[in-house]
């Protein structure tokens, strides 16, 4: 029994060494190598990204990308909370919820990014209906700007929140809301007091996979904040591509995978604290 | 002298069947009632009907006159102590105790001495820092009983509270129970399977079963004069001789006939029990029906396949009405 379940391991040990560990490797060279004429590496050995990388503009644009995930976090916190207790509470009707939840992976989220886009850009769907009934005169700038991303971030990560939430909040005890109604707790109090100090492993697990993706997002960004609203995700993607500074864009991206990590750190600590 | 609590043709349907069926019932103020029946009888729908949980279809519940039907359950003055204690494992004991207080808007000084007190009725003192997950079953019960004396309610509700208890804690408890109900002077509402739970620790009780109140009235009455060939059959053991039921220990064993004018039948002894304080004869009649005899003197070197006399004064004799 124990050969096999070496066995086990096997598929996916082989595929985490070829497919991440390798690349993962082939960035941290590239990043302490030169940068080529037409893109691409080239010896000699030097630092001389990494030194780059704390140059204040993209630290900046780092910190910017922090807050903006950090923020898509919460709001998306705020929204999958009551929706996950809604789905928990909806007794018979709870798989087709969830199946709703999950009902937008059935298409590509580029092509959903685009649907946004056709409904907030000047010309959209929401402009103009505003425009028609003469509630405005110009078209909002609904597009191409901080909110719009943050905006494309909550709707692209929001299932991510929720279904870990719903996870935790499907198997409180239900006595234990009794038992708050009993004591004399309204059900509002209930659940600032009972199920959202018990959901916490949820709510840290869902802001875990929430915030990691939002702070490597680049398509969202790209498309939704129309260039304006640079994140770390875009700068890395320059450099590969228009910059051709193929080290620079290495060394970036494992800055961003340190911080990664250390929220990463930072919440699993809290969430062991929790259990 | 108007009762405490009251139920007046309390009925509660489920999806598929009914729960509670026209129920009646009056409390006294002061009282130990139990509630006993089977599983699936309606003894905790009734219950979670009265602590708010549940919304009756038809009937009314009255506390001191004044209906609970419309309040929701944290407007009641009734409180619940849950089959599975139901504590918040997020708060210590201290803090768990303390809640239904800071709900009430309680100030702290109040809180905190009240807390003390009630954690000093429990025997919980110096456990005030600890979360449940560190405490023990029996502990954690006396945190769910702290938390909702400590709101000094007109009514406690208690669902099965020993019943996740092992045997020996269980016994224990139960003594506690009742010396804590008499020194705090508050009525409690038990809810039992265990027949001699509610025997020994009410000062009333209502058996249920399906859905109905089959009898109410003193431990003593119901286990000598029951009403139904169900009350009779579920305190306890009991044989049915000759359209009259015998508890066992009504039951004497001989082995000549005892005489004139006293009631006797032959019998053959099956197995012989010592249980310590008595010992048990299971003993089959001439009719082939079995008979189980319960004696206090370890049964004079009687043993398995003896021919016997079984026999009982008629005053001892169960008569049900259409058993």
């Amino acid at each position: 029994m124990r050969r096999l379940r070496a066995w086990f391991l096997l598929p996916g040990a082989t595929i985490m060494a070829v497919l991440f560990f390798a690349p993962l490797l082939i960035v941290v060279l590239y990043s302490f190598l030169s940068r080529g004429a037409y893109g691409g590496v080239e010896l000699p050995w030097t630092a001389s990204s990494y030194t780059r990388v704390f140059d204040s503009l993209y630290l900046a644009i780092l910190w910017r990308s922090i807050w903006v995930s950090a923020l898509s976090t919460a709001i998306c916190a705020l929204l999958g909370f009551p929706l996950a207790l809604y789905i928990a509470r909806a007794g018979s009707n709870r798989t087709l919820l969830l199946n709703l939840v999950m009902l937008p992976f059935w298409t590509s989220f580029l092509i959903r990014i685009y649907a946004w886009m056709f409904l907030l850009r000047d010309t959209g769907l929401i402009n103009s209906f505003l425009l028609a009934v003469h509630v405005i005169r110009q078209p909002l700038p609904l597009l191409f700007n901080t909110g719009a991303v943050i905006l494309g971030l909550v709707y692209g990560y929001l299932p991510f929140m929720v279904l870990p939430l719903y996870a935790t909040v499907e198997k409180l005890d239900p006595s234990l809301l009794d038992a708050a109604a009993d004591l004399g707790a309204s059900p509002a109090i209930t659940v600032w007091k009972v199920i959202v100090p018990l959901s916490k492993p949820g709510i840290l697990a869902g802001s875990l996979l929430v915030f990691i993706p939002c702070l490597g997002a680049y398509l969202t960004a790209d498309l939704m904040g129309g260039g304006k609203s640079v994140m770390i995700g875009n700068v890395v993607q320059n450099q590969f591509t228009t910059s051709r500074d193929w080290p620079f864009g290495a060394a970036i991206s494992l800055l961003l995978m340190a911080v990664a990590l250390l929220v990463t750190r930072v919440i699993g600590r809290k969430g062991e604290q929790l259990l | 002298m108007q009762p405490l609590l009251e139920l007046r043709g309390l009925t509660k349907d489920f999806a598929t069947h009914r729960a509670i069926d026209t129920i009646a019932l009056a409390i006294a103020r002061g009282e130990f009632f139990s509630l006993l029946g089977p599983s699936g009888c309606g003894k905790t729908t009734t219950l979670r009907c009265i602590a708010g949980f549940e919304t009756p279809n038809a009937g009314d519940i009255l506390l001191d006159g004044r209906s609970l039907v419309p309040l929701p359950p944290y407007r009641r003055n009734v409180n619940t102590v849950f089959q599975n204690y139901a504590v918040f494992p997020h708060l210590t004991v201290q803090q768990n105790v303390a809640f239904g207080l800071e709900r009430r808007g309680v100030n702290n000084g109040a809180i905190t001495r009240k807390v003390r007190d009630a954690l000093a009725l429990v025997e919980l003192t110096g456990k005030e820092t600890r979360y449940p997950n560190q405490i023990s079953g029996g502990e954690k019960q006396r945190v769910a009983l702290a938390r909702a004396l400590v709101l000094e309610p007109e009514l406690l509700l208690l669902d099965e509270p020993l019943s996740a208890l092992d045997p020996k804690l269980r016994k224990q408890m139960r003594i506690e129970l009742k010396t804590l109900q008499a020194r705090v002077g508050i009525t409690f509402l038990f809810v039992t399977h265990d027949q001699e739970e509610a025997l020994s620790l009410s000062d009333s009780l209502a058996v249920m079963n399906s859905g109905r109140i089959e009898q109410v009235g003193t431990p003593r009455e119901l286990y000598r004069q029951p009403a139904s060939r169900f009350v009779a059959e579920f305190l306890g053991e009991i044989n049915w001789i000759d359209q009259v039921a015998l508890r066992p220990e009504s039951l004497n064993i001989s082995k000549n006939h005892p005489g004139g004018g006293i009631k006797a039948l032959p019998a053959t002894v099956q197995t012989t029990t010592f249980l310590g304080n008595r010992t048990q004869l299971r003993t089959t009649l001439a009719n082939g029906r079995e008979c189980v005899i319960e004696v206090q003197d370890a049964a004079q070197n009687i043993g398995p396949g003896e021919q016997v006399h079984v026999w009982w004064r008629t005053s001892d004799e169960i008569h049900i009405p259409n058993p």
